[in-house]
Formats: structure tokens, C-alpha cells, sequence
């Protein structure tokens, strides 16, 4: 996520607007946004629209994977090792930890160009193919 | 085998905007722009 707040001039060339999808409380989103992007409370609707799906029907209808196995393996747990050396404050668990995450392109005629489902929470697209699909 | 292939239409579900009102994803495309859905996982 913070590698995309870095291009976001970049995704505005090529006319896109970010949607974060989150089934957090909307109090937990704005933080974790605000500490994700260090985006002032002011700014966090300027580049994103930030929707809440409380109930994961977008996590469904876009197929989205699910592993409490894969959620908390070697791999999250290094990661999460490296941001609390960063600095990023550990806010315990806030929803369900084995809801996996991921990334969709749908351009303006409302089909889908491009569809990365995370095997686990470290498993996310590189920016730069987000904006090869896009070109 | 996912149902999601690319150039289908995709799926249109209504979320909730920060201050709970109802807003279709189509919403989103409809106005002409690319669209990046960023599935977020817990906040932690």
C-alpha cells in the first residue's frame, strides 16, 4: 500500500482512481490509512476512495481467498517483524486474520483487466504491473 | 476455477461509504475512470 501512495501521480495519468475495500470500522480504516500513506485526516478522500464492506460481499463476488493457515505463516510474520522495526505501531488483530486480500483493475467500460488474488498477506502485485495493465 | 476471467463484466456490489451510505462499485467505473480495487485485510 505505501508503494502505491509513492505513484500515485502516475495511476492519475492513466485515469485511475484507487478504491481501498476494507470490512474494518471506518475509525480503524481512516488510522490505518493516515499511518499507511502519513496522510493528513484532510487529504484522506483526495486520493482514494476508501469503501467498507463489512459484511465481505465484494470479497466474495471478486473471489478473494481465505487461509488462516497461509494468514500467519513465516513469511507474515517476518514481515510484520520489519514494519514494527519501521516504526508502524502493532494495533493487535481488528477482524478476521485469514481474509486474504488482492488487487482488481476494472476499466471504464466496467470489465476486468487485470485480477491478482494474495496466496498469503505478503503476496501483493508490483506497482509497476498494476501500471503496465493500465497502459 | 474462478468465475472472474478477464473481460468479463465485473461484479457490482453495493458497499458503504465512510459514512454508511450506500454506494454501488458500478458507481465507481461509470464515471468514466479506470478503476484499482485494493482488498484490504484486517487492520491491524
Amino acid at each position: 500500500m505505501a508503494q502505491l501512495c509513492q505513484h500515485l501521480p502516475e495511476f492519475e495519468v492513466l485515469n485511475t482512481r484507487i478504491v481501498l475495500i476494507s470490512f474494518g470500522r471506518p475509525d480503524q480504516a481512516r488510522v490505518w490509512l493516515e499511518e499507511t500513506c502519513w496522510l493528513a485526516p484532510v487529504e484522506i478522500n483526495a486520493p482514494f476512495t476508501l469503501l467498507l464492506d463489512p459484511e465481505r460481499r465484494a470479497y466474495r463476488a471478486y473471489e478473494l481467498e481465505y487461509s488462516l493457515l497461509r494468514s500467519w505463516g513465516l513469511k507474515v510474520w517476518r514481515r510484520y517483524a520489519q514494519l514494527l522495526f519501521k516504526g508502524r505501531m502493532w494495533r493487535g488483530i481488528q477482524g478476521d486474520s485469514g481474509q486474504l486480500g488482492g488487487d482488481i483493475i476494472v476499466d471504464s467500460t466496467g470489465r476486468i483487466r487485470l485480477a491478482f488474488r494474495s496466496h498469503d498477506p505478503t503476496d501483493r502485485p508490483d506497482v509497476q504491473s498494476l501500471l503496465a495493465a493500465l497502459r | 476455477m474462478s468465475n472472474l476471467q478477464l473481460n468479463a463484466a465485473a461484479p457490482d456490489v453495493t458497499l458503504l461509504d465512510l459514512n454508511s451510505q450506500p454506494v454501488p462499485l458500478s458507481q465507481m467505473w461509470r464515471g468514466g475512470q479506470n478503476i484499482l480495487l485494493v482488498f484490504l485485510r484486517h487492520l491491524g
